[in-house]
């Protein structure tokens, strides 16, 4: 097929750099499990507080440095009856709802950002290399409160 | 009166090659685009792999 020298190689770049692209977010999902946090599972919105594991929302040890943390977001905070702290290097799996409205979630220096959308289970799994004072902060507007919407997360040495 | 005569003209057509566009100046333009779309993919890729 006939066609200018110029845009064969404009078409070998651009899809060349597009698949490079594609293998290696591809590699990170398939092979090394850097995913996307998930929403896949529901639960009534209404019957949170009675719906387990968040009818006792808090700091849960499941392995060797390795925690749980199931949280309720509802406007303006985040609900725990633990104190959050961890132990450096441990890998913490959090799982949050929402009583109310869509709500953020957002540890600033990590790459935990998600939304936490009501009748949801939003997850997403983080290993803390780093001791030092976290916030989980809301990133998405749900009302007055939502500037002081946060909570603190200390891992310790 | 007159037969009337037929004129034929051979024209003689000219064939020129036209010259096609100049892309070298879009190729330019758009290979600085592509880098500044690569240079930002990696730059994020690479804030990404470093909080992990």
């Amino acid at each position: 097929m006939h066609m200018h020298k110029l845009e064969r190689l404009w078409l070998m770049i651009g899809s060349g750099a597009l698949i490079l692209f594609l293998l290696v977010i591809g590699v990170n999902a398939f092979a090394m499990g850097h995913t996307p946090p998930s929403d896949s599972e529901i639960l009534d919105p209404t019957q949170v507080d009675l719906t387990a594991p968040f009818d006792d929302p808090g700091l849960k040890k499941i392995g060797e440095n390795e925690y749980e943390l199931v949280l309720v977001a509802q406007a303006f905070t985040f609900q725990s009856n633990d104190e959050i702290k961890i132990p450096e290097g441990a890998t913490v799996h959090f799982k949050v709802t929402s009583k109310d409205v869509v709500h953020g979630f957002q540890i600033p220096k990590t790459n935990v950002n998600m939304m936490i959308t009501p009748g949801h289970i939003n997850t997403i799994t983080h290993t803390f290399d780093e001791a030092g004072q976290f916030l989980i902060l809301c990133n998405e507007y749900c009302g007055v409160g939502h500037q002081a919407m946060g909570v603190p997360l200390e891992v310790i040495k | 009166m007159g037969v009337l005569e037929e004129k034929k003209e051979t024209v003689r057509k000219v064939v020129t090659t036209k010259e096609g566009p100049n892309l070298k100046g879009t190729m330019i333009a758009v290979m600085l685009l592509g880098g500044f779309i690569v240079l930002s993919w990696f730059s994020v890729y690479w804030l990404y792999m470093v909080r992990l």
